[in-house]
C-alpha cells in the first residue's frame, strides 16, 4: 500500500520522498486561467497549487526521477465549457510531459479526459462521491481507473466496492481535513474567516421547533442540548483537535492509522493524506506518521500490534479511545474479544 | 408578482408517503394552494395566482436521506392514490450506499413503464440504464452543481464555481445517458438567465434550495448512545420527522443573507424576493417547464412563529 501525499511547492518533494511518501498529488493554475476566468478555482481549493505553470513539468521530473508518480489534480465540482476545454489542453500538457494521473471530481470532465485515451490513470476524487458499486461502474465506464472514496465510509462499505470491482484501483482517505457535511453536494464556499469562513466552521445559532408546532417539553430541550455539546465536541475532534499537534509535531485526527491493516486488499493501493495548503512541516510529520505503520505492517505484525502501535504513536491512546478522532471510528467502537484488551482496536 | 403568469407544470414533492393521505379528499388535480394547507406549509409560501394552479404531479421521496426512501408497501399505496387523484407520478432518489441501494432495489420493479425517477447519484442511473431502460431518469439537484451559499454578500462570489447547467459538454454528458430534464434550485442572486438550459427541460425547485447535506445526521443522533453519534452510517429514529432547526449566524450576518433552516442532515435557504422573481420571470419566458413545490418538506414558520 502507497502513501500518496500533498505537493505545493517543488522543495517539498524530496523531503515527503524522505519521509515515506510513494505518490504525490498537485493542482496548477494555468498561466491563462486566472485572466479568462477570474479565479484560481482549478481545484476544489483554492490556495495550495504549485505557483507557476512550469513549474508542472519539474515535478514531474523530480517525482519520477525519484522512483515516484505525480498526479494533477481537477476536481472542482463543476466547470464551465470553456473551464473544460481549458483543462482538457492541461490534460493533453500533462501527458505529453509524461505525467502518471490525473485527479477528477466532474462526471463532464471525467468523460471529456477519458474519450482521449491519454497515457495516464484517471482517479476520481472523493468530490465525486462515488459510494456504491453502480456509481464506481458508471464512473469507470467513463474512464476512472482509480476510485478515491469520500470521507465517512465504513470500511465495510469500502469493501464491498474493492472485492465487488477487483479491476479497479481504490483509495481513502488515512489523515488530516475532515469534513463535516458531504464534500461532494457541498455547495457553499469557504468565506474568508472574518466572512464566517467555511460554512461548517461558521457561527450558527440552532433554534430547534417541533414539526406540529407544539412546544418543546422540558425533557425535549436537555436532548437536544445534550446532543449539541456532544456535535460541538465532534466537531473539535474533526477540526484536528482545534488544529492542534503533539509535541512531536504529529498531526491530530482526522486519523485512520489504525485501520491501515484492514485497508489492506490487493486492489487497495494507496492512502491519502490531505492538505495542499498545509505547510511542509505538517506534511512530512503526516508522512513519517503513516509510514511508521505501514513500515510495521509489512514487517509482519499481527493486527493488533499493528493497531496498537498506531494508537501509542501519538503518546496519548486515550484520544484514540471513543472514535471521535477518527476516520474509520467502527475499528475502535466494535466489541471485540476479552483477550485483546491492551488494545483499544479490537478485532 | 408577476400579471397573467404561463402556468408551468406544477409539481408537489412529498417526502413522507403519509402526506399524500392528506390530499385525498381533495379529489382530482387538486389545488396547489389547498395541498399546502394541508400538509401546514408556510402562509404567503405563493403568490395569489399560483395558489390557484392546479397540481398535476407527486414527487415521493426524499433525496437527502436514503433512510427516507419509501418501503414497497408504501410506494404501492402512492401510486394508487396518485391514479386516484389523475395526479402524474415521479419517483424522487438520493445519494445512495450500497445498502441503500437494496432498497431501491426493491422499488424500480414497481414503477410503471414511463415513470420518472429523479436521479440524485450516479450508480442510480446506471442502474435505470442495465436494467430499467423503460424509467426516465430525471437530473437532481444535487448533481446540477453550483455555488448556494446562503452567506454570500455579493454576486461576485458566484462566479468563482459558475453554474454549468448551460454548459455544452454537460449537455452532451447528460444526451449521452438519456437524460433530457434537470432540477435545479434558485441560486443567491439568481438571473432569469440562468434558468435558460434549453433543450434540456427545466424543473425548479419552490421556494427552498439546499446548500450543504451531511452524511452524518445532527438530529438523527438525538437519541443515539454519545458513542454512536455522528458516525458514519449511524442509525436514528428519523427525527427529522418531527423537529426542525432556524439556522441564524452569530455577529456577521450581511445584507444579503438568506434564511437559513437545517432539517435532517441538511442545511436549506429560503429563496429572496429577488431570487423568486427571478425565477418567475423565467417561467413567464418558458424557460422552466416545471416548478415543484415543497409540500411536507418545509421550515413551518407560519406556525412555528
Amino acid at each position: 500500500m502507497k502513501i500518496t501525499a500533498p505537493l505545493s511547492r517543488l522543495g517539498e518533494i524530496e523531503p515527503l520522498v524522505a519521509a515515506g511518501a510513494d505518490e504525490f498529488y498537485c493542482s496548477v493554475v494555468p498561466t491563462d486561467w486566472q485572466q479568462r476566468f477570474g479565479s484560481s478555482a482549478v481545484s476544489r481549493r483554492l490556495f495550495g497549487s504549485l505557483p507557476n505553470d512550469s513549474d508542472l513539468e519539474l515535478a514531474i521530473e523530480r517525482v519520477q526521477g525519484l522512483g515516484k508518480h505525480l498526479s494533477l489534480v481537477m476536481n472542482a465540482q463543476h466547470y464551465t465549457s470553456e473551464q473544460l476545454d481549458s483543462l482538457l489542453r492541461l490534460a493533453e500538457r500533462f501527458a505529453h510531459r509524461g505525467g502518471d494521473a490525473v485527479i477528477v471530481g466532474d462526471p463532464t470532465l471525467l468523460g471529456l479526459i477519458g474519450a482521449e485515451g491519454f497515457d495516464f490513470g484517471i482517479h476520481l476524487s472523493s468530490i465525486a462521491a462515488c459510494r456504491n458499486r453502480q456509481s464506481a461502474e458508471f464512473f469507470r465506464e467513463l474512464g476512472a481507473t482509480r476510485i478515491i472514496f469520500p470521507r465517512d465510509m465504513t470500511l465495510k462499505e469500502m469493501a464491498r466496492m474493492t472485492n465487488a470491482l477487483p479491476e479497479l484501483e481504490f483509495e481513502a482517505f488515512v489523515l488530516n481535513d475532515g469534513c463535516v457535511f458531504e464534500e461532494g453536494v457541498c455547495h457553499s464556499i469557504h468565506l474568508p474567516g472574518p466572512m464566517g469562513g467555511a460554512i461548517c466552521m461558521d457561527n450558527y445559532r440552532y433554534q430547534y421547533l417541533r414539526d406540529d408546532a407544539a412546544p418543546l417539553t422540558h425533557q425535549e430541550q436537555q436532548a437536544l442540548e445534550h446532543n449539541d455539546s456532544r456535535y460541538a465536541q465532534w466537531l473539535w475532534y474533526r477540526f484536528g483537535c482545534g488544529f492542534s499537534v503533539t509535541q512531536e509535531g504529529y498531526p491530530y485526527g482526522p486519523c485512520g492509522i489504525c485501520a491501515l491493516p484492514r485497508l489492506n486488499q490487493p486492489n487497495f493501493v494507496s492512502v491519502k493524506i490531505a492538505g495542499r495548503d498545509a505547510p511542509l512541516a505538517r506534511k512530512q510529520k503526516s508522512v513519517e506518521l503513516v509510514r511508521q505503520v505501514l513500515d510495521r505492517m509489512d514487517s509482519g505484525a499481527a493486527e493488533a500490534e499493528v493497531m496498537a502501535f498506531a494508537q501509542g504513536i501519538r503518546g496519548d491512546p486515550e484520544l484514540c479511545s471513543h472514535g471521535k478522532m477518527c476516520y474509520y471510528p467502527e475499528v475502535v467502537n466494535r466489541p471485540g474479544p476479552a483477550s485483546d484488551s491492551k488494545v483499544i482496536a479490537r478485532g | 408578482m408577476l400579471a397573467n403568469r404561463k402556468h408551468p407544470e406544477v409539481a408537489l414533492a412529498l417526502s413522507q408517503p403519509a402526506s399524500m393521505t392528506k390530499l385525498l379528499s381533495l379529489g382530482s388535480q387538486p389545488l396547489l394552494a389547498e395541498c399546502l394547507q394541508r400538509l401546514d406549509c408556510p402562509k404567503n409560501m405563493l403568490d395569489l395566482q399560483a395558489q390557484a394552479w392546479m397540481v398535476k404531479r407527486i414527487h415521493l421521496g426524499n433525496e437527502f436521506c436514503e433512510r427516507l426512501l419509501p418501503t414497497p408497501c408504501e410506494l404501492s399505496q402512492v401510486l394508487l392514490q396518485t391514479q386516484q387523484l389523475d395526479l402524474d407520478f415521479c419517483l424522487v432518489t438520493p445519494m445512495l450506499t450500497d445498502a441503500g441501494f437494496k432498497r431501491l432495489d426493491s422499488l424500480l420493479p414497481l414503477l410503471p413503464e414511463d415513470t420518472e425517477v429523479v436521479i440524485n447519484d450516479w450508480g442510480t442511473l446506471q442502474r435505470l440504464r442495465a436494467d430499467y431502460p423503460d424509467l426516465v431518469p430525471v437530473l437532481g439537484r444535487m448533481l446540477n452543481k453550483m455555488i448556494k451559499d446562503p452567506r454570500l454578500p455579493s454576486e461576485q462570489w458566484t462566479k468563482l464555481h459558475p453554474h454549468n447547467s448551460q454548459s455544452a459538454h454537460f449537455r452532451t454528458l447528460l444526451e449521452r445517458f438519456g437524460i433530457d430534464q434537470l432540477e435545479m434550485d434558485v441560486p443567491p442572486f439568481a438571473r432569469p438567465d440562468h434558468f435558460h438550459t434549453a433543450p434540456m427541460a427545466l424543473s425548479v425547485h419552490f421556494p427552498y434550495g439546499y446548500t450543504v447535506k451531511g452524511r452524518m445526521c445532527r438530529i438523527g443522533s438525538l437519541g443515539q448512545r454519545d458513542e454512536a453519534k455522528f458516525v458514519a452510517a449511524h442509525a436514528c429514529n428519523k427525527e427529522c420527522l418531527n423537529y426542525w432547526a432556524k439556522a441564524e449566524r452569530c455577529g456577521t450576518k450581511t445584507d444579503t443573507e438568506l434564511d437559513s433552516f437545517q432539517r435532517g442532515n441538511t442545511q436549506f435557504y429560503r429563496y429572496s424576493a429577488a431570487m423568486a422573481t427571478a425565477m418567475w420571470q423565467a417561467v413567464d419566458k418558458r424557460w422552466i417547464n416545471r416548478v415543484i413545490v415543497a409540500g411536507d418538506w418545509h421550515e413551518n414558520h407560519s406556525t412555528a412563529e
